[in-house]
């Protein structure tokens, strides 16, 4: 495989896109889901899970990536409770992208990073619904799976943030 | 008249003729979608591993419903304890869930579901259980509507719904549901390991009701999302610490035991290559009739309720010395393997040392000199097996909701924030291995 496709190459890049740090596994899952729909072509294989599109190449990516010392993951907790959640970070900041050459993913990531996690797992989710098991009624589904997630306008912003990027179901039915 | 049985992990099981739930549950349990239960082995292939391990779903099942009994009275305790009303068919709808909960297990249970998601069909058994429940026409369903118009899918809602929505939701889904502490005890003692303590009596006594955030942490900001779950006195503490370890324990020695992943593996590979068989109209190739359950269920457009229902491990189990005579070598070749147990040959990626990243570029040299053997399945890469204190097979993370939690005072807070020796195994361990079906390139492999 070449060097610059290999799996820890993604893990690194849409760090690196993201500012050079991002919080939270279950984040940077659903930017790989959302990115790869997006044209990043990965190769990485998505089965649903608890929060929606998940992959364990991926997660076996994250592995590669901090063996080979691309990527740092230290753990923070949260103060109200001491629930934890992942720090990732680039180890060389300036080391040049090699997957992510295309400045339109680069700012797609950053777009997406700044997202709630919540709403970038109801968007990766419903894109799933539709796409992968193409249930008849995605909205129905989405609300039954993830009950409480959906209320607060998080199911309207995650409609339109795939409006905004392009991505079914909402931006096919506007 | 009551209704009793013996079982090896809770002695006497009662079901009380005088208690509606409990005769809802023995004729539920009468059903042939329950009974269905007895031929899926709770472990699947482990037996090959822990001989004593052919416990099977029915069992589990009928131990989570009477401990969701014992988590209902800790339940009604704290609820006249802080002075709160009990909502009595949200806990029969809880105790039902509990019952029912593994309806929907295919066989081999999560291999069968790992079988599908490759062939890019996601339904996970929680959602098959959920339409189990809801199936007009089988026995479930009007037995349910009978005892309360609405419970089925009452109960089908509580067990496909990710997160917990009330207490009540707790009994089967939290860091102490019943399904959990009725299969680590069970698992425990089926297998013979004797891995780690469960102090089951000083848990429950300890367990007290108490709001947690949901929302997945991100930042050190609170969560926004609260609700009540079971949460544990401090003084169960060192309890809660060896739950987790048993818990642990059971992961790294049982669940992911190398032979037993290894045959899962190949059960996978095996029903993958049925799978593709049927669906191409090639099934005598197989060796198995046309009608078989497999063949049904495989064929296209045959993924019904009805077809689902017919499959259990007995079936596969039961094929495979037709599938020996198959004129498709690889699954004439699986299949004679599991019916004698010779498995392919394991290759842990910690043989290499602990140093992450020689494991790491071992396993990238591995990959690189056998893939075109990893394509046509002869060489098999297992990363499917992860652990940390809150392991569970796949996802993102652990859920909120199945982190245990310990009174601090009067606030609930995660156990590795009070612990060490918690915080000391949570960071996620990968199991990756290599199973090669020629004992030489195992060996080739090594050098």
């Amino acid at each position: 495989m070449p060097v610059s496709r290999k799996p820890e190459y993604y893990v690194a890049d849409i760090i690196r896109a993201a500012g050079g740090r991002l919080a939270s596994r279950v984040r940077l899952q659903k930017l790989g889901y959302l990115l790869d729909q997006l044209g990043l072509d990965s190769g990485f294989r998505y089965a649903y899970h608890h929060y929606g599109p998940y992959s364990r190449d991926l997660d076996s990516a994250i592995l590669d990536a901090e063996a080979f010392g691309l990527v740092q993951e230290d753990y923070k907790y949260r103060q109200s409770d001491g629930a934890r959640y992942s720090i990732f970070q680039v180890a060389g900041e300036n080391a040049d992208f090699t997957i992510l050459i295309d400045g339109h993913l680069q700012k797609l990531t950053k777009r997406l990073t700044s997202e709630n996690v919540t709403v970038l797992e109801l968007a990766a989710t419903a894109h799933w619904l539709d796409q992968i098991e193409k249930v008849p009624d995605w909205q129905t589904e989405i609300r039954r799976r993830k009950g409480w997630k959906t209320e607060d306008g998080r199911l309207e912003k995650a409609a339109r943030l795939l409006q905004e990027l392009g991505l079914p179901p909402t931006a096919t039915t506007g | 008249m009551s209704r009793r049985l013996r079982d090896p992990v809770h002695g006497l099981i009662v079901f009380e003729e005088g208690n509606k739930i409990d005769m809802l549950a023995w004729s539920l349990v009468d059903a042939p979608e329950f009974q269905r239960l007895r031929r899926i082995r709770q472990l699947g292939v482990s037996e090959l591993t822990f001989p004593g391990a052919v416990h099977t779903r029915f069992s589990h099942s009928i131990g989570v419903f009477h401990t969701a009994r014992q988590l209902v009275t800790v339940l009604r305790r704290e609820l006249t304890r802080n002075q709160k009303s009990f909502d009595e068919p949200r806990a029969e709808s809880a105790l039902v869930a509990a019952l029912l909960h593994d309806l929907g297990h295919g066989p081999f249970s999560h291999t069968f579901e790992e079988v599908q998601a490759s062939r890019e069909v996601s339904k996970r058994h929680e959602k098959w259980t959920a339409d189990i429940i809801r199936n007009q026409d089988g026995q479930i369903f009007p037995i349910l509507e009978r005892h309360r118009s609405g419970l089925a899918d009452d109960v089908a809602g509580m067990l496909e719904r990710e997160d917990p929505e009330d207490i009540y939701h707790a009994v089967v889904s939290s860091s102490f549901d019943a399904d959990r502490l009725d299969y680590l005890r069970r698992d425990k003692l089926m297998t013979g390991t004797g891995a780690g303590g469960i102090d089951f009596d000083w848990l429950i006594d300890n367990l007290r009701v108490a709001e947690i955030g949901l929302d997945v942490p991100d930042d050190e900001n609170g969560a926004s999302r609260r609700v009540q779950t079971f949460c544990l006195t401090a003084k169960a503490l060192p309890a809660a610490e060896q739950f987790l370890l048993a818990r642990y324990t059971l992961h790294q020695q049982v669940y992911f035991h190398k032979a037993t992943r290894c045959a899962e593996q190949m059960i996978g590979k095996l029903l993958r290559a049925i799978a593709r068989l049927a669906a191409s109209g090639k099934i005598v190739d197989s060796n198995l009739p046309d009608n078989h359950p497999l063949a049904r269920f495989f064929s296209e457009g045959g993924e019904t309720v009805c077809n689902y229902l017919a499959l259990d491990d007995s079936v596969v189990l039961g094929a495979l010395d037709a599938m020996s005579r198959a004129t498709e070598p690889s699954v004439r070749d699986l299949a004679r393997r599991l019916q004698e147990r010779r498995l392919y040959k394991t290759l842990d990626i910690s043989e290499f040392g602990e140093d992450a990243g020689k494991q790491r570029a071992r396993k990238r040299r591995i990959e690189e000199r056998f893939a075109a053997k990893i394509t046509d399945e002869t060489v098999m890469l297992d990363e499917g097996a992860s652990i940390s204190i809150y392991a569970e097979i796949g996802g993102d993370e652990e859920r909120m909701h199945k982190k245990l939690h310990i009174l601090d005072g009067s606030t609930p807070v995660e156990i590795s924030k009070l612990s060490e020796l918690i915080r000391s195994l949570e960071r996620k361990k990968q199991f990756t291995r290599f199973y090669f079906a020629d004992v030489a390139d195992r060996d080739a492999a090594r050098n």
